[in-house]
């Protein structure tokens, strides 16, 4: 099932939750929606379920308006971070509610019912927890039955609200790489929101980055990676010098930095933002040089530099192959050139404004951030 | 410090767990002794008493007509009183736990107050309200409807006594049903009325029992109430506590001791039962296997 996403907003009192949002996720595709808390996610994967609804814009999947269905009707399997099992019955009548409340023209008999549990119980690797109860569950378990009662109704559409929020480190792995064979097993539909951009990246075909209720970018983990849309997605990622400079008729001036092996970029003149990747860094001797070396520390195969460039608050994280620096490595206090390889630019227009107020950067700052440059 | 004090430490027996408030002895102490003056105390004179006059004498005493009838009134009116409460209290609870409304807060305080205000306060407000002259009885007779004087009238009592219990019972327990539960129900196909028969009932279930089980047992003994509306005719609306007060006016402490004696295990071996049928119930919420 595709799902079409067309300007939805959502305003909870004066609080706009989603600011139009587009989006498209394709059949048997799995999806995350990945941001930091309040970024909206969560509202946007309850109204794909009809737990909530926007104030505007529209929803179909597979051409079927869904903004006409209720959640009852729609088909998905949602699943809640906190599993919102049912505590009275137990793990097999959990699995089995969905089943068991379709009006009896409908309802398969007992004995299919029995037999789907059975299967759903083996798929999720607990064959033998039917009869508990779930409060006699370790949140893993609960996680699992949570997934299986969601798939017992065969959904159109699987949602999950941050899946593995809830585990350990440890346990979060494993499900993670179980999820993604069971997806694969079933080609279902499937859209996830986390924080976790290690999870989504792993997990997911696609991302969907959002920040203060839109759409800051979507792809693969390696397009987000190679061209992050903009400075939020960025900085999002993080592990990236970020060091303010300044664009003159195309040029960047940047002082302290080299940077002629960057190449042109399209961007307008004013205050911007250069992401630069501690490997996307050389440095070379230069006693001359304005910048020194603060500190040098091991990183397995690398070396780790914290350069104090004059101008530049923190100082620039460099990281360097071991093997390329031979012998005559780096020492603390080496004066040396820094020479940045790749980077990217994002015009910075919260200092590029006089004093601006928290209502433009609101409205206008992001859309002048999202102007791809590169 | 000298070595004579050190000594006792050293032979002491290895360090054990201790609690970080200490106590248990003094606080269970004065707990048992606070219970058994108060309430086993007087409940075992009770017994006693009602146990003096022989099982012959008791088993006459109440199965004499008018103490039968008596109990049957007192059976019969808490019956149809918690019939009442358990519909209007769960009604109540769930307006107070699901709905935000102006004077929500004001609404709520007011459940106490059938705990709060005198019995025979209330027993002389409802017999004001629906005597033949009152503003509900002057509607009331014409239509053929008499409450005053009659069973209904002692039930109407027993029910504006003991509807807290049932209200305040519930009510916690919808408080902390995760509203998710019902979301997931949703996702899953259910609407509203198969999410309240499937998974809200069910899940506030034994607490609700327990407040319907609490309110017949006190509408067994409500007494202050009872006697203003319910005139008090034997064979028709004499509740079995106003015969225990009529016995006891009459000196005659054995008859008086029986009656009540018979209302207590009533009492008792309701919430025995309730007791178990939701421990029962609540046999999910055990977290061993």
């Amino acid at each position: 099932m595709a799902i079409e996403i067309q300007g939805i907003e959502r305003r909870f009192a004066a609080t706009r939750v989603l600011r139009g949002i587009d989006l498209s996720i394709r059949d048997g595709e799995l999806a995350a929606l990945l941001g930091p808390s309040g970024s909206g996610k969560t509202t946007l994967l309850r109204i794909l379920a009809g737990l909530d609804w926007p104030n505007a814009g529209a929803l179909h999947v597979d051409d079927a308006n869904w903004l006409a269905l209720e959640a009852q009707r729609r088909g998905v399997g949602f699943v809640f971070q906190n599993y919102a099992l049912f505590p009275h019955m137990s793990v097999a009548d959990n699995i089995a509610f969905g089943l068991t409340i379709r009006p009896r023209a409908t309802r398969p008999s007992k004995s299919e019912i029995a037999r789907r549990v059975a299967e759903l119980l083996e798929m999720m690797q607990i064959p033998d927890l039917g009869g508990r109860f779930p409060a006699q569950l370790s949140g893993g378990q609960r996680q699992r039955v949570a997934l299986a009662r969601a798939l017992a109704i065969e959904p159109k559409v699987l949602l999950l609200d941050e899946p593995f929020g809830a585990l350990d480190a440890s346990i979060r792995k494993d499900l993670r790489s179980w999820l993604r064979q069971i997806h694969d097993r079933l080609g279902t539909t499937t859209v996830f929101v986390t924080h976790d951009q290690e999870e989504a990246f792993e997990l997911a075909d696609r991302v969907v980055i959002m920040s203060e209720g839109r759409i800051e970018q979507v792809g693969s983990a390696e397009e987000i990676h190679a061209r992050p849309a903009s400075a939020f997605v960025a900085r999002f990622l993080g592990d990236a010098n970020e060091l303010p400079v300044t664009v003159q008729s195309g040029r960047i001036r940047a002082p302290g930095l080299d940077i002629t092996r960057l190449g042109r970029f399209a961007i307008g003149d004013g205050e911007a933002d250069l992401f630069v990747r501690p490997w996307e860094i050389t440095l070379e001797a230069d006693a001359s040089a304005p910048a020194r070396i603060e500190s040098v520390s091991a990183a397995g195969a690398n070396l780790r530099f914290t350069v104090d460039v004059p101008g530049y608050e923190p100082p620039v994280t460099v990281e360097m192959p071991r093997r390329d620096l031979g012998d005559d490595a780096f020492a603390r206090g080496d004066r040396v050139r820094v020479i940045a390889h790749a980077a990217r630019l994002f015009s910075a227009p919260e200092r590029n404004a006089p004093s601006p107020s928290v209502a433009d950067v609101a409205a206008g700052g992001l859309s002048a951030q999202r102007r791809l440059s590169i | 410090m000298s070595a004579a004090s050190l000594a006792p430490s050293i032979g002491a027996p290895p360090v054990r767990a201790k609690r970080v408030l200490p106590g248990f002895g003094l606080t269970m102490g004065c707990t048992m002794l606070y219970l058994g003056i108060i309430v086993l105390l007087p409940l075992a004179a009770l017994l006693l008493k009602a146990g003096e006059v022989g099982p012959a004498r008791f088993w006459q005493i109440i199965s004499s007509p008018r103490a039968v009838a008596a109990f049957q009134i007192t059976f019969a009116a808490a019956a149809i009183a918690t019939v009442i409460n358990a519909f209007y209290g769960l009604l109540m609870a769930w307006i107070l736990v699901r709905y935000r409304f102006p004077g929500r807060r004001l609404l709520d305080a007011l459940m106490d107050i059938p705990f709060a205000l005198p019995t025979a306060v209330a027993g002389l407000a409802l017999t004001a309200l629906y005597a033949s002259n009152g503003w509900f009885g002057t509607v009331l007779e014409p239509a053929g409807i008499k409450i005053v004087y009659t069973i209904f009238g002692v039930a109407l009592a027993m029910a504006f006594t003991s509807v807290p219990f049932v209200v305040r019972t519930v009510q916690p327990v919808l408080e902390d049903l995760d509203p998710q539960i019902e979301q997931a129900s949703a996702t899953l196909g259910a609407y509203p009325f198969t999410i309240f028969r499937r998974v809200v009932f069910p899940v506030i279930f034994p607490a609700y029992l327990s407040g319907c089980a609490l309110a017949f047992a006190r509408s067994l003994g409500e007494f202050g109430a009872v006697v203003f509306i319910a005139g008090n005719i034997p064979f028709q609306t004499e509740i079995a506590a106003l015969l225990v007060y009529i016995r006891l006016e009459e000196f005659d402490y054995p008859a008086a001791s029986a009656i009540a004696a018979v209302l207590l295990l009533s009492a008792f071996v309701i919430l025995l039962a309730t007791n178990i049928v939701q421990a029962r119930l609540l046999r999910y919420k055990v977290r061993s296997a």
